[in-house]
């Protein structure tokens, strides 16, 4: 659905608004040692699982090691992208004064440059969360999830191809901000993608000189088994992440807003934005961590540059303020949660 | 200190796949000091100087390059998972051992001045690691001008610079007379290596005044202390601010040089305190002239890179955008637009729009 306004009026949204910065400041100051002890076993973890997983991969296709390594090494991919590397590049742990885990030069494993999703992701899904025409994530400017957006008759083969994007979503992401639609409209468009062209090809030829030069030719005759297993965990990764942030934003009753609410919009509306747009997924620790907290993406989508480490301590206040308010706090388990994205990716190829 | 791809070997490894970060991690499991780009020094030794001062020994990685006598460095160690960055003037005692001397202030006060120092004193063991910077600054012989006679006015804990200066061969039959305050006589630093410099270089008087201590002239600087000066004399100050002031005070109209080295610029604009509005990277803050940039900035919750919080290092410049703001240090003030500043010692004169990136 499509919102124009909410349920509440100025004087409620500035209490909210009251309250959630209250939240904040309460986490903000307690933030120290244990959250910077933290990262850096997240680092470790990072480290470790990618030795072992690249470790076994040397033995190549002999099965116990190459089954094993591949799934080390996704889940090393994963556990680096998501609660490392896209915290990280929120700044979430800038205060450290940290050059390996500073937002502005962190850069992730990844094909997509830090720099590009600094933008595309940082600035404009975050600030502009869920708004039509503002948020690129919506849909990833090939999918049609909302009845709002217009309908393509390509968009009926949008449940074929979107096991494509989830196979191959880094790359998705890589070439996000290229803007590929624009390139041919005029020379103007066509030089600004030249240019941009630049850093996102040198990431792409460091990421594919690494998992298929580097570590494959050092592992000599097991070469291929390497190539294969580097290939099979970056397609694990891609698909996790493509579930996850898909989870994040386009449930069932998420909302879809209104380009026009976004002006002299209060702090109090922009929180609740924030809530209605985004869906978290209930879980135990280990689903928290392999989804880089995003599982509490509500209150991300709130505190952004706060520890994701801490959501959980929030989510709890964040739902009280929620039932306080009546506001819709959307939360599910992953399964439910993918069956909706899944009914929307579905439902909405076809054009009524 | 950020990767730069600054040496041949990171940069090359770079380029075959391996981040330079990857690479320090694994090494780092075995030695821990070792950075392609980074300068790690191993804490070798810990000697107690006096009542609450101690003197550090540590041995940096061959990243490290030339130290020349009376230079800084910055050294980063991290206080409650936040590294804090202060400056200070080591002493070069070996090929590749240096020491810094450090006071406790007890105090856990950011915008303290020891609030580092005092960390560092509680904290460190032997076999800890630091961060530490590469050398800089000017005050060594070869950027001090020629003279017949040199004066050095230290204050408290400015005496480390003047004992890395002393310590340095180039001070050898050199006519330099050291002034010397402090509060208490159990605060004096150095005073077995004071005994071995005036042992070597005959033409080097050490004066100390503090509490307790035998002197025939007065505790607090006054102009008695530089009857002896001439227009040919050089009068180097270190310490905090307002010594540095006094100092200058006294020996500026009989000295050829001054030169100081403020430990705390505290120094305030004596204009009336007057509210602008700062915008920084797309926010806007109320801030008042009478605080650094840096501190305000700091107040609100913000933490801009910085080091050394006097105006030497350059780790926290900006691009100031537009507006005037005045360095304390200097007096000089900003009025061009897209001017570098230094956010630790400038002060707003007007509404001012600034970028860190």
């Amino acid at each position: 659905m499509t919102t124009t306004s909410l349920h509440l009026n100025d004087k409620q949204l500035s209490e909210i608004a009251h309250e959630l910065d209250q939240i904040r400041e309460q986490v903000t100051q307690s933030v120290g040692e244990k959250d910077a002890k933290y990262i850096r076993r997240v680092l470790a973890a990072v480290r470790y699982t990618e030795l072992s997983g690249r470790a076994l991969l040397f033995f190549g296709f002999f099965p116990p090691t190459w089954i094993l390594g591949t799934l080390i090494l996704g889940i090393s991919k994963i556990l680096e992208n998501m609660e490392l590397g896209h915290n990280v590049i929120h700044g979430q742990y800038d205060w450290m004064k940290d050059p390996e885990l500073n937002g502005n030069s962190y850069e992730w494993d990844i094909a997509g440059t830090a720099d590009n999703w600094r933008r595309s992701h940082n600035y404009k899904h975050h600030t502009y969360t869920n708004i039509k025409g503002l948020d690129d994530d919506i849909g990833y400017g090939i999918l049609r999830l909302f009845p709002e957006q217009k309908w393509r008759v390509g968009n009926i083969f949008q449940p074929l191809y979107t096991v494509v994007f989830a196979l191959f979503f880094q790359w998705g992401i890589a070439i996000q901000e290229l803007k590929l639609g624009k390139v041919f409209k005029s020379k103007t468009h066509w030089n600004k993608f030249k240019q941009d062209l630049k850093p996102v090809l040198k990431k792409i030829r460091f990421q594919f000189v690494k998992d298929y030069l580097f570590f494959p030719i050092i592992a000599g005759p097991n070469y291929l088994g390497v190539v294969a297993g580097n290939f099979v965990a970056n397609i694990i990764r891609n698909v996790w992440t493509f579930t996850v942030i898909f989870c994040g934003h386009f449930t069932k009753k998420v909302y879809l807003f209104n380009r026009h609410v976004i002006h002299n919009e209060s702090k109090g509306h922009w929180y609740v934005r924030q809530i209605l747009g985004s869906s978290n997924l209930s879980g135990g620790k280990l689903l928290h961590i392999m989804t880089g907290n995003l599982s509490h993406q509500i209150e991300h989508h709130l505190f952004p540059d706060i520890p994701a480490r801490r959501y959980a301590e929030i989510a709890e206040k964040v739902r009280a303020l929620c039932q306080k308010y009546q506001i819709q706090y959307n939360t599910g388990n992953m399964m439910s949660q993918f069956t909706q994205v899944i009914y929307r990716i579905c439902r909405y190829s076809l054009p009524i | 200190m950020k990767y730069q791809f600054s040496t041949p070997l990171s940069y090359k490894l770079n380029k075959v796949g391996f981040k330079p970060a990857v690479v320090d991690y694994w090494i780092r499991q075995f030695i821990p000091t070792f950075s392609l780009e980074r300068i790690f020094a191993r804490v070798k030794m810990i000697k107690t100087e006096a009542k609450n001062v101690k003197t550090i020994y540590f041995k940096p990685n061959f990243n490290f390059k030339k130290f020349t006598p009376g230079q800084h460095i910055l050294v980063t160690y991290a206080i409650n998972g936040r590294n804090v960055t202060r400056t200070y003037s080591p002493t070069k005692l070996g090929r590749n051992l240096y020491s810094i001397t450090i006071k406790d202030a007890h105090t856990n006060e950011p915008q303290n001045g020891f609030f580092l120092s005092s960390a560092l004193n509680q904290n460190l063991k032997v076999g800890s690691i630091l961060e530490i910077s590469q050398p800089f600054g000017h005050l060594t012989w070869d950027h001090i001008p020629q003279s017949n006679q040199y004066v050095f006015c230290a204050g408290g804990v400015g005496i480390t610079p003047f004992l890395s200066l002393l310590t340095s061969s180039q001070s050898q039959n050199k006519n330099i007379t050291l002034h010397y305050w402090v509060n208490h006589s159990d605060e004096v630093c150095y005073r077995a290596e004071f005994q071995k410099l005036t042992a070597l270089n005959p033409q080097l008087k050490i004066h100390i005044y503090a509490l307790n201590e035998q002197t025939t002239l007065s505790k607090t600087p006054t102009s008695e202390h530089f009857s002896h000066l001439t227009n040919m004399s050089i009068v180097i100050a270190c310490g905090p601010q307002g010594f540095i002031n006094r100092i200058q005070e006294l020996t500026a109209d009989h000295a050829a040089h001054f030169l100081a080295e403020a430990q705390s610029v505290k120094k305030v604009s004596t204009d009336a305190e007057s509210f602008h509005s700062l915008k920084y990277n797309g926010k806007t803050y109320t801030i008042s002239n009478k605080t650094t940039l840096l501190e305000a900035l700091e107040l609100h919750g913000l933490n801009p890179k910085n080091g050394c919080r006097m105006g030497i290092c350059k780790t926290c410049t900006c691009t100031k955008i537009s507006g005037q703001t005045e360095n304390a240090l200097t007096g000089e003030k900003s009025l061009q637009d897209f001017d570098e500043i230094q956010l630790c010692v400038s002060h707003l004169k007007s509404d001012v729009e600034i970028e860190n990136l």
